[in-house]
């Protein structure tokens, strides 16, 4: 039991869990980044604002992709073809395109294990994170549904294992399969299904990003021009040094139209890349363009290497688990107190209006005034956004707000008492 | 042999107040239940939840009461836990930000040290000393600038008005 005012301020109020060691891990990575270079730049300190560089990346190349992209078979691979070999820029915007790609799925993961590790993500901070997750899900959607539209052997191995991933779920598997192909069998529709999942999930994004900010004053949305300028570098040469080609040219492992799904099996022993190889062979496929070898991204691709590798029952049962990312914010037990303003002493100056990190005060007219008088200012706080941080108590010169831990005059007195 | 009492003579108690945020550093390493340093009892710190609600009237109060340095440590700026609590108390240190530290508090007396939980223990209590040292030095060079100098020379600047005025 705290007997002085002392006690009660120096006793650290950090839950000592599991947190504790995160977040020395993840400070003594900062630390490391910050001695070799400046904390003005160390990207750690801009995890938000590089996935958002990374979008506008995908965004920008993304619009030139879409101009050049028919959502038709064959004509989807042969278009594509057209644009990276004989459209001006056009296999840097589609290399700057796939890698993007991969560099947003690093930036957001590096993104929430750091709120995560430096608990950020509690209490009145839940909102960026539920959206968050979501985030993370709507992105590796589109991710995955753009290697689907190009419609080469990849592709088409990928539609296969997912309509017999879908196919596995209980009760609702036919379903799901007519959902993602857009009918009972692979035609047109389905190319068209992707392109739609991809541009409308992409345009969701954009959506359920105002909900991840708007709970955050001047959220920090853009990196200082040298960070982007090595992020924007890093993409271009790889894409230069990688060019992203099609893996296997038409015909099509389902050739002609309304044919059913080949089924994907395995026979024991045989590696991924080889049970895939033996398929392509079997369906008397040729490789003649690009690599012979399949290029996996395997950040987008890893549920395919699981469901190769797992029974598809503990499959969706361990895809079922990563929902538990949504419950996060509840393993630690959270308190919620809040700032509270004290009428009689607020001028409605604004100040702490606008020095709240959260978006948690808000103005409104004095409702106490007699009738008659000069409209003032009242300064309101929204509980639930409030996280108890006292950047408002340090904004009020009057000490009309005041945080329930310790009050100012408290602190004022402890300061007269550690003076003596 | 008499001394005329000079106001360069050395302070009798050394106080320096740091107001410090309690993610910054894990505090119960370093300091007494009493609010002062281990290794320095001369340093009194009161722990906070954000180095950002940091009044500067509570700085101001210090060098009032005879401090001679108050000093706010902070996360490293970037990476405050409340997003920007340190750039506030930046900001309001170096008169940039309402409310800021009045006019008549020397700055060479009001210090910041923006640290992380992972740097050593040995670099906080060097920057510390640094920062005492350079208040404790400015005091000596500067008595004339402090608070109760101030005070002490506007209430006889009033008292020569009064007295003018008679």
């Amino acid at each position: 039991m705290a007997t002085s005012i002392q006690e009660v301020m120096t006793k650290p109020q950090i839950p000592k869990t599991y947190i504790e060691v995160f977040w020395q891990i993840a400070l003594w990575m900062e630390d490391k980044v910050n001695r070799a270079f400046n904390n003005r730049l160390n990207p750690f300190y801009y995890h938000g604002a590089l996935p958002n560089f990374f979008l506008f990346t995908l965004f920008a190349t993304g619009i030139f992709l879409m101009f050049h992209y028919i959502p038709t078979r064959p004509r989807a691979y042969t278009e594509i073809e057209f644009m990276t070999n004989s459209v001006p820029f056009g296999l840097w915007m589609r290399g700057v395109h796939r890698y993007a790609a991969d560099g947003m799925m690093i930036v957001v993961l590096v993104h929430m294990f750091r709120v995560w590790f430096t608990d950020r993500y509690r209490g009145a901070r839940i909102l960026p994170w539920l959206t968050g997750v979501l985030l993370l899900w709507l992105l590796y959607i589109v991710g995955i549904t753009g290697y689907m539209l190009i419609w080469d052997g990849r592709s088409q191995i990928v539609t296969a294992m997912t309509l017999q991933m879908f196919g596995t779920v209980p009760l609702i598997g036919g379903w799901l399969q007519d959902f993602l192909r857009g009918g009972d069998a692979i035609t047109d529709y389905t190319l068209s299904r992707y392109f739609s999942f991809h541009t409308m999930f992409a345009v969701g994004i954009f959506f359920f990003l105002v909900l991840h900010y708007i709970r955050l004053y001047k959220p920090k949305t853009s990196t200082p021009m040298p960070l982007w300028l090595i992020f924007l570098g890093i993409t271009f040469i790889i894409a230069g040094a990688i060019p992203v080609t099609n893996d296997v040219p038409t015909p099509l492992l389902f050739p002609g139209t309304g044919d059913n799904v080949a089924g994907f099996s395995r026979s024991e022993g045989t590696t991924y890349e080889a049970a895939i190889a033996e398929q392509v062979q079997a369906a008397g496929v040729e490789m003649t363009s690009g690599n012979a070898t399949w290029t996996i991204d395997w950040f987008y691709m890893w549920p395919y290497g699981l469901f190769y590798l797992m029974p598809a029952g503990a499959f969706w049962v361990f895809m079922t688990m990563l929902l538990v990312l949504f419950f996060v914010p509840y393993f630690v037990k959270t308190h919620r107190p809040f700032a509270y303003v004290i009428e009689e002493a607020c001028v409605g100056c604004q100040l702490c209006y606008l020095d709240c990190p959260f978006n948690a005060i808000e103005m409104i007219e004095k409702p106490s005034l007699k009738k008659g008088r000069k409209p003032k200012l009242l300064a309101i706080v929204y509980e639930a956004r409030c996280t108890s941080c006292g950047v408002c108590v340090g904004s009020c010169a009057y000490e009309a707000i005041e945080i329930p831990r310790v009050r100012s005059q408290e602190i004022e007195a402890a300061v007269a008492a550690l003076c003596s | 042999m008499s001394e005329t009492a000079t106001a360069t003579a050395a302070p009798e108690k050394i106080r320096i107040i740091g107001f410090v945020c309690e993610r910054a550093y894990d505090l119960e390493k370093i300091l007494n239940p009493d609010g002062t340093m281990i290794v320095d009892p001369d340093v009194r710190l009161i722990g906070l939840p954000c180095s950002g609600m940091v009044q500067p009237a509570f700085i101001e109060k210090a060098l009032e009461a005879g401090a001679q340095g108050a000093f706010v440590m902070g996360c490293l700026l970037g990476d405050c836990y409340f997003r920007d609590g340190n750039y506030v108390i930046k900001e309001r240190i170096e008169r940039t930000r309402r409310p800021q530290i009045k006019r008549k508090y020397n700055l060479e007396q009001i210090g910041t040290i923006w640290f992380s939980r992972a740097m050593m223990e040995e670099e906080l209590l060097g920057l510390v000393a640094s920062f005492k040292d350079r208040a404790i030095n400015f005091c000596k060079a500067h008595p004339e600038k402090l608070p109760a100098a101030i005070a002490a020379h506007e209430a006889e600047l009033r008292k020569s008005r009064a007295a003018a005025r008679k």
